[in-house]
């Protein structure tokens, strides 16, 4: 890099110094949330609501169960107050407290978990280690290689998912491919109609993989429907995610084993229509 | 001890407010310097010159978020040793691929147009900010102002390595964009 150019890097890196704090605090709250894909359990959501429609019953059974847990919880609480001190049981709630304290060098409010990368990064004192470290992860880095939308259409395998029918007014924004070990892991192009994205992700994932580090809801092709697309954006609008009718959902190509996330703002039935629009025959 | 009562101590000139702020904040202060620095000796010296600018800097300062204010604190002092140390060199490092990827959000160059103020710059970063998702919005502060490593972000978030640089690769390129549109010449 020339000195110029860094000089002006260095000017970006200072001017972030004055980034409003409450946006600072949310990258530290974003640990707790912590999801790939959407960010929000609407996954959990969606099988609760899918219980209780097989179910009828299943709502008042939930309720039950749930005023017994309560009343469990609260006979134990009022056990272990009213324990003499000194007891095992006294012991374990100071040990929990302390388990639960907040990292000294977590955001004022934050968990230990939210603290926890820096205490990592404190701890982690051997300079060379973090060297090779870094040497890695800048090489990890330069592995993502952009993209034309004719070069994403005609990779192989991926280029299959990059939807034909696009939602009108979009137009081509990105696309980047992530190497890992020399081998494409990721695909992901992206669309613009003025403030609203729509970005698809394509990777090569078996189900019960996505779903160890994602909550997004992930659904089988045959699966989709137009009702079933409006539902995930409505529920992306209930947990205030976003004003628009914006969603973040997964589809899953048995076939190839292809996992495609859906993310941005259209209307549902352009979202079905492009998603059905997949695979296409790689041209 | 909570942060409000650290900062009364700082307003009553009490210097166990120091102490204090060293038994709360001093990890999380010594992890930005470290990030920036990566030597032992040089983040703690940066960590002790916080608490020295903090004790002059409070009062007449009341900081909602002391913890921000004090890692606004830390980053500064260490990216400007920082930037004694590697003068001139051409240097490796995370803080050195830090810049060499922020370097792709610089806009190209224009002839006419003057450099912009600093003000100006973090005032168009600030509301660039806004216009991301909360999503990637965290993930590029994470990496360009705590530093953090690709790996660091990815545990953080429970996100696979290539979800992070993905996102850090496009958010660049909408940056550069953005600085563009808004005719701000770095």
């Amino acid at each position: 890099m020339s000195e110029e150019k860094r000089n002006r890097a260095m000017q970006i890196f200072e001017a972030l110094s004055a980034v409003d704090e409450e946006l600072l605090e949310s990258s530290e709250r974003g640990a707790a949330k912590g999801a790939e894909g959407c960010g929000h359990s609407q996954k959990n959501i969606q099988t609760n609501r899918n219980l209780f429609n097989r179910f009828p019953l299943g709502r008042f059974v939930v309720a039950a169960v749930c005023f017994v847990v309560l009343g469990a919880l609260a006979f134990g609480i009022d056990r272990v107050y009213f324990q003499p001190k000194g007891t095992s049981q006294l012991e374990f709630t100071e040990d929990m407290a302390e388990n639960a304290a907040p990292a000294e060098d977590a955001m004022p409010g934050e968990g230990g978990m939210a603290g926890q990368p820096e205490s990592n990064a404190a701890q982690k004192e051997d300079v060379t280690q973090k060297e090779e470290q870094a040497a890695l992860d800048a090489a990890k880095a330069s592995e993502i290689v952009s993209l034309t939308e004719t070069e994403a259409r005609k990779r192989a395998v991926f280029g299959a998912y990059v939807p034909e029918r696009i939602p009108e007014g979009f137009v081509f924004d990105f696309a980047a491919a992530a190497f890992a070990q020399e081998r494409e892991e990721s695909l992901q192009i992206g669309f613009v109609k003025g403030a609203d994205e729509i970005v698809i992700s394509i990777r090569q994932e078996s189900l019960e993989e996505y779903k160890k580090h994602s909550d997004s809801p992930v659904f089988q092709k045959e699966e989709l429907s137009l009702e079933l697309i409006e539902e995930q954006l409505q529920k992306a609008q209930d947990l205030g995610d976003t004003t628009s009718l914006g969603g973040c959902f997964a589809v899953y190509f048995e076939d190839d084993d292809i996992l495609v996330e859906y993310r941005g703002q259209a209307e549902a039935e352009e979202v079905l229509g492009m998603l059905q629009s997949m695979p296409v025959e790689v041209r | 001890m909570k942060d409000k009562d650290i900062i009364d101590l700082y307003w009553q000139r009490d210097e166990r407010a120091i102490a204090e702020t060293q038994v709360l904040y001093g990890k999380y202060c010594y992890s930005i310097a470290f990030r920036i620095l990566r030597n032992r000796e040089d983040s703690d010296e940066c960590v002790n010159d916080t608490w020295m600018r903090t004790w002059n800097a409070i009062p007449p300062k009341y900081p909602e978020r002391l913890a921000l204010f004090l890692g606004t604190i830390t980053r500064n002092l260490s990216f400007d040793k920082w930037k004694r140390k590697n003068a001139g060199k051409r240097g490796s490092g995370e803080m050195m691929i830090t810049l060499d990827e922020l370097a792709e959000c610089v806009p190209a160059a224009v002839s006419t147009e003057e450099t912009v103020e600093n003000a100006e710059l973090e005032r168009t970063i600030n509301l660039f900010l806004y216009t991301l998702s909360e999503r990637d919005r965290n993930i590029f502060l994470r990496r360009y102002w705590f530093v953090e490593e690709y790996s660091d972000i990815a545990a953080r978030y429970h996100m696979k390595l290539n979800t992070v640089k993905t996102s850090l690769f496009r958010t660049r390129k909408k940056l550069k964009a953005y600085l563009e549109k808004e005719g701000i010449w770095v």
